[in-house]
């Protein structure tokens, strides 16, 4: 009954908002995203074989119903594929600013998110939480001051981060500067760890975190400069959960070359963390546009687990991406790039796995009409923990100025993380947008994948069928995107 | 002999107006072609030698004796000894010329001139006397000494002798007449050179233009100094000039789009051909407040530069999708100029957008996460999102130190330490804490193997978050 009722809770509040009128003298612009969606999975589940059912091949391979199996101790166990699971899930996220609140520069900014499963026996991520509030906040903007209370994501140089609390900016000439604070919520979850992961993760204290921090950066013609510091603490000061610091710049060097560049640093531990630099050029008026890439990745664990004493190594990748244009939809794009793990510092027995890594992609774009689109492509991702290649096409075309479809292709093989077997895997299928008004859009989809006559992986592993149905209406006043749609 | 000069005089002005005037031989150059007298002056110059004698209220600024009365025609044409005529006071026209002949004659005085006489200015000289010649600015200039070709420079003032276009009788007919002076027109024109020359004198523009003409482009006609611009009578049709809006210089400069904000805290420049609407087009409300100052579109006559929303040219490679974390975190304030927060949620937080991934990408996911060319802990939380998930397909870790879900390697427990450096987030999203303190426990860990590499500094972590370490040292929820 309770579902039944969050149900109708969830897909009236379209209607609401239809019907809804902003009072006099104020103003608001929104809007309401439904999304329906249905997935079936193939589960896999840790099985024991016989002795009698094991097969071993000429090489000395053991072999179960032709699935490749290890058998290192006694009984062989292998993972097998079980009964299909499925669900129906339903999500409503509405999102809105209004304004005209009877102070100057006063609005309010909200985006909320109702959700649902509405059957099915696959249990859907984070659905178990039927209702989030994922921004809400008061802003006050005065000259060059920004005041803001409430819920607040921030995207930032340490990526993501949500908190219940106040921030202030300034802003002067072309210097800006900030000071936030506030309770802290998980990493891409609404709630605060306490509440969000209790009960599904090991060592959650019962204590609320504050997150608080300071940020500036200065900005010049096309370029500008960020910098953040931002510390999480236990709000009974019992330690530090994060203590880290950002840099981002971006400017136009000699020879009209862009650059980007960012680094995050972990304080509390002293250590670099994640580092970017872009080096971007155009040539033939833009029509050729290369990219050289240099980067450094380390996972970023906070110091409320384990794993942020574990000690990750960081990979180094270098990479090179080409884009021509040849005319309006019709292109190529061609990409490279390879990594090298720095010396993780563990021993291992037998064989040393593999330090390097290399990523590739081919992408070749052509519209012979403007009303159609053909788009196919080749990814290759090879390292150590896993290996993929796959093709995609797709043909995209736009029969009405309102309608919109899209039938698609994947075919696909990949190893996964240290795992025997590989899955060989192939599907389409078709999607469709259709904007029916400058204010109202729908779009539907429905893909299945199946696995191919596997070789040595689990038969039917990778089959999925996966469709959904999305409508999103505006409201409110936005003159510029009444002007884009004319 | 009445009847035959009228209809002579009316047939006479009638090709005069039509313009026919060309059927008579032309003047030589220089000389002023006669006009079609509505009055037969030559036939009365016995009686009336001077123009004074009817025209007495001209010389001392009397409108009301400017004409001879029609009880002067009376005195002779009394309809015994001469037929009566339909003379009447014809209404006062008001023309172009802003013109006090009694001032005119002062200033001459003054300037030590010999008196100008009526002749000189409205009969042709070389021509019989009192035979009528058409006004013209060229009378002017014969005595000012300015070419006749210098009448039209921008630089002349033109108020000086001039009222302004609204103030003119039938200004509307009249303003086809006149021609456009030099310079007018171009993009420099429009751009600099005119609201210059209005602001240092308005009144040179009206001479040939009424208000509605400068609202037909400048959406701020409200501002000073169009205002002091006459509007036009209700019943004009004035041609209006067709809007145009140049792009100035600064606009094309590249970082326009970022910059276009600061030097115009009040939007004194923007105003003249943006609207609220234009700011709106990529701004999000509420507006910044340099476009508060701007006009409502439903306020403004003019058609306004009408901008759509394009998007920053640093938004326009096509790798921008990768490149723009960088720019959002140097620069937030761009970004919030046109974007909401809800806005990057709407990639940015799953499970929100079915589209964000293509179909098939949670099958094949596994590769993207050793990548990390998007960082999935942005939108995904490891333990709520990939933890739970793996856990219903069956993947989920039970602690077990046989063969497992890593049986392509022999002996995965002596050898995983590489993998787990390498790609820690992997391993969590199927593990849980629990799992690694089996084995890594300082305190209940079958081998108590130690998980810190050899940068780790102890008591550098110690102080930071001294909870955490009993996990492992002293075993127990910290």
């Amino acid at each position: 009954m309770r579902r039944r009722r969050s149900v109708v809770c969830v897909l009236s509040a379209p209607v609401i908002l239809f019907l809804a009128h902003p009072a006099a003298a104020q103003g608001v612009r929104g809007w309401a995203s439904t999304q329906v969606r249905f997935l079936e999975m193939q589960p896999l589940q840790l099985d024991t074989a016989l002795a009698g059912d094991v097969v071993y091949d000429a090489d000395g391979s053991a072999r179960v119903d032709g699935q490749l199996i290890w058998c290192t101790q006694t009984p062989c166990t292998y993972y097998r594929p079980v009964a299909a699971k499925d669900a129906v899930v339903a999500t409503q996220d509405i999102g809105l600013t209004a304004w005209g609140l009877g102070v100057t520069g006063l609005s309010v900014t909200v985006l909320m998110r109702g959700r649902d499963q509405v059957s099915g026996d696959l249990n859907w991520p984070v659905v178990s939480d039927p209702f989030d509030l994922m921004v809400g906040y008061a802003e006050l903007r005065r000259g060059g001051v920004r005041l803001r209370a409430g819920r607040q994501e921030t995207p930032t140089g340490l990526g993501f981060r949500a908190f219940d609390g106040g921030s202030a900016r300034y802003d002067w000439r072309n210097l800006w500067i900030e000071g936030f604070g506030g309770r802290s919520l998980a990493r891409g979850l609404s709630e605060p760890s306490r509440d969000a992961l209790r009960g599904i993760e090991d060592f959650v204290r019962d204590k609320d975190a504050h997150l608080f921090g300071g940020a500036a950066g200065y900005r010049w013609g096309v370029s500008g400069i960020g910098v953040r510091y931002q510390r999480e603490i236990w709000a009974d000061r019992a330690g530090i959960l994060s203590e880290r610091a950002s840099a981002d710049v971006h400017t136009v060097l000699p020879f009209a070359i862009r650059f980007r560049s960012s680094v995050d640093y972990d304080v509390a531990l002293d250590r670099v963390g994640k580092a970017n630099v872009t080096l971007q050029r155009g040539f033939f008026g833009g029509r050729l546009m290369a990219e050289l890439e240099a980067r450094r990745y380390v996972p970023y664990f906070d110091l409320s687990t384990i794993w942020g004493f574990f000690s990750p190594v960081p990979f180094h990748e270098a990479g090179a991406r080409l884009n021509l244009g040849l005319s309006r939809g019709t292109g190529l794009r061609l990409g490279f790039a390879a990594r090298e793990y720095d010396d993780p510092n563990a021993v291992t027995v037998f064989r040393p796995l593999r330090n390097r890594g290399y990523r590739a992609e081919a992408k070749a774009m052509w519209s012979p009409a403007r009303w159609v689109q053909l788009d196919a492509g080749y990814d290759l991702d090879w390292a150590a923990h896993s290996f993929l290649h796959s093709f995609d096409g797709s043909v995209a075309t736009q029969w009405h100025q309102e309608i919109r479809t899209r039938v698609f292709g994947t075919s696909f093989q990949q190893f996964e993380a240290f795992r025997l077997g590989d899955g060989r895997a192939y599907g389409g299928g078709i999607g469709l947008e259709w904007t029916m008004t400058d204010r109202i859009r729908l779009d539907g989809m429905m893909s299945v994948i199946r696995q191919s006559a596997g070789r040595d992986g689990p038969n039917d592993a990778w089959n999925q069928t996966r469709a959904s149905f999305g409508l999103r209406y505006e409201f409110g006043e936005d003159p510029g995107l009444r002007r884009r749609r004319r | 002999m009445s009847r035959l000069w009228a209809g002579a005089a009316i047939v006479g002005a009638a090709l005069a107006v039509a313009g026919v005037g060309g059927a008579v031989e032309a003047p030589p150059p220089g000389a002023l072609q006669e006009v079609a007298d509505s009055f037969p002056h030559r036939e009365h110059q016995g009686l009336f030698p001077l123009c004074q004698g009817c025209h007495e209220g001209v010389a001392i600024g009397e409108e009301e004796l400017r004409m001879p009365q029609p009880s002067l025609c009376a005195q002779c044409h009394d309809g015994v000894d001469r037929e009566r005529v339909g003379w009447v006071l014809p209404a006062p026209v008001v023309g172009p010329l802003d013109f006090s002949h009694p001032d005119h004659a002062e200033r001459v005085e003054q300037g030590g001139e010999a008196p100008v006489r009526c002749a000189q200015c409205h009969v042709n000289s070389s021509g019989p006397s009192m035979a009528l010649v058409p006004l013209e600015a060229a009378r002017c200039f014969d005595c000012h000494g300015t070419p006749p070709d210098a009448h039209y420079e921008q630089e002349n003032q033109c108020a000086e002798c001039h009222r302004p276009l609204a103030a003119v009788d039938d200004g509307d007919l009249r303003f086809g007449g006149y021609p456009k002076p030099d310079g007018h027109g171009g993009r420099e024109f429009l751009l600099g050179v005119h609201g210059a020359e209005a602001l240092e004198s308005v009144n040179r523009c009206s001479t040939c233009h009424v208000e509605d003409q400068c609202a037909g482009c400048h959406v701020d006609a409200g501002r000073s100094p169009i205002p002091q611009v006459p509007r036009a009578p209700a019943d004009w049709s004035v041609p209006w000039i067709e809007a145009e809006y140049p792009k100035p210089d600064s606009h094309h400069s590249e970082d326009f789009t970022l910059s276009h904000g600061r030097p115009a805290p009040d939007a004194p420049e923007c105003s003249t051909c943006h609207t609220q609407d234009d700011c709106a087009a990529c701004h999000i409300s509420p507006l910044p407040r340099p476009a508060e100052a701007l006009q409502e579109r439903p306020q403004v006559r003019a058609p306004g530069v009408g901008l759509e929303d394009r998007l920053p040219r640093s938004h326009d490679t096509p790798f921008f999708l990768t490149t723009h974390p960088v720019l959002a975190a140097a620069g937030p304030e761009g970004c919030a100029s046109c974007h909401t927060d809800t806005y990057c949620a709407e990639c940015h937080d799953s499970p929100r957008s079915p589209g964000y991934h293509p179909p098939s990408f949670g099958l094949r996911h596994s590769a993207a996460v050793g990548t990390q060319a998007l960082e999935c802990s942005n939108c995904h939380n490891r333990v709520a999102f990939c933890r739970e998930c793996h856990a219903d397909l069956g993947l989920e870790a039970n602690g077990r130190l046989g063969a497992g879900y890593h049986d392509a390697e022999p002996v995965w427990l002596l050898r995983h330490a590489v993998a787990a450096r390498q790609g820690l987030e992997q391993c969590t999203s199927c593990h849980t804490q629990s799992d690694c303190l089996q084995c890594h426990s300082a305190v209940l860990g079958a081998f108590k193997v130690s998980p810190h590499g050899p940068d780790f500094d102890p008591e550098r972590a110690r102080a930071k978050n001294p909870l955490i370490c009993r996990a492992c040292h002293l075993g127990g929820n910290p």
